[in-house]
């Protein structure tokens, strides 16, 4: 009798030890997802942002600014695509030779929905799998326009969920972050 | 045929093998609300600089003038973030007793948790008040009957 219950206690323990796991690392996937959407947005400018939809998917592409040269635009893109079918997004480098028109330092290039589309899965630059259980992931204006960025500030909307040791139970991170782009080339 | 040679524990036995047993289930059993607040302290901290953050991008586009006059030392605020308006700032002379009454006044919610956030803005010594002023956000969260806070303070320049 004792030992069954000490059995018991121990799978509750293991269990809730696993859940708390698997929150942490819930939290983490999302810090990861913001540090790294941050870290472009910072040297992005409305200007060089384009964004299209399809279906439950998202592709979000800035062309950074080169650091120390205000007006110059580097020659690749970063992509952020959001797959609501597998709820995972990834981070893609698009590099010049990926899209229709070549890229060129004195303006931003902007590819069309469909161009978007294509670089999601076709660019050749290096990519990565930045977090799973994704529910929502979205960059808006003000208005609430999830495609053109015309009034600031710019507002994420992330939403991770994913279910814990029992399939009934899921754990949730929901964080909505402002931005204010420094850049206004 | 040969007596029975089994024996009881003795009482001594008994209390030694019960306190034991206690301890250890007791020590299990304690793990359990030490590992679960550790996780949410950590959930709150991300979502309460998360809130503090997107004020401070919000006021990087206010008119810090309409908040502060250039001779005032400084201004408190309640910030009011709403998902799809920027976020609106309240005076605020004295604080509310009743932090429940605050909260839901001024208050915001993610994920069941509720934060409060106030704003100093303030005119800093040996700098021209036109230019750059200094930003305080404190969030101020509430899980059951624990609260707690965090500060972030920047200075903004550059301004309109």
């Amino acid at each position: 009798m004792l030992m069954l219950l000490l059995t018991q206690l121990f799978i509750t323990a293991t269990r809730r030890t696993e859940d708390s796991r698997l929150k942490v690392d819930l939290q983490q996937k999302a810090v990861l997802v913001l540090r790294h959407l941050s870290k472009h947005l910072e040297v992005a400018s409305a200007r060089g942002m384009s964004a299209t939809t399809s279906g439950e998917d998202y592709i979000l592409a800035l062309t950074p600014i080169q650091s120390g040269y205000p007006n110059r635009w580097t020659t690749s893109q970063q992509l952020y695509v959001y797959r609501g079918a597998q709820k995972e997004i990834s981070w893609r480098e698009a590099l010049k030779g990926d899209f229709a028109e070549e890229l060129i330092e004195d303006r931003p290039y902007l590819p069309g929905p469909s161009e978007l589309i294509s670089l999601a899965t076709n660019s050749t630059g290096k990519h990565r799998i930045l977090s799973s259980y994704v529910e929502e992931f979205s960059l808006s204006d003000r208005n609430g326009s999830k495609t053109q960025f015309q009034v600031q500030p710019l507002v994420l909307d992330l939403k991770l969920r994913r279910p814990l040791s029992h399939s009934d139970r899921v754990t949730e991170f929901t964080v909505q972050r402002r931005f204010v782009l420094r850049n206004n080339y | 045929m040969r007596p029975c040679q089994a024996r009881a524990f003795t009482l001594v036995e008994t209390i030694f093998s019960t306190l034991f047993i206690s301890l250890t289930v007791l020590a299990i059993v304690n793990l359990f609300p030490g590992a679960y607040m550790s996780v949410k302290k950590s959930e709150l901290r991300f979502q309460s600089d998360y809130i503090a953050q997107s004020i401070i991008e919000d006021l990087r586009r206010a008119n810090l003038s309409l908040l502060i006059t250039e001779t005032s030392d400084e201004a408190r605020y309640y910030a009011v973030v709403t998902p799809d308006n920027p976020t609106r700032f309240e005076p605020l002379s004295t604080r509310n007793a009743n932090w429940d009454q605050e909260f839901e006044q001024y208050g915001l919610s993610v994920d069941d948790i509720r934060y409060l956030a106030l704003v100093t803005v303030r005119n800093l010594p040996d700098y021209d008040p036109k230019i750059v002023k200094g930003v305080s956000v404190e969030i101020e969260y509430s899980v059951g009957a624990l609260k707690q806070s965090s500060l972030h303070e920047t200075y903004l320049h550059s301004l309109n």
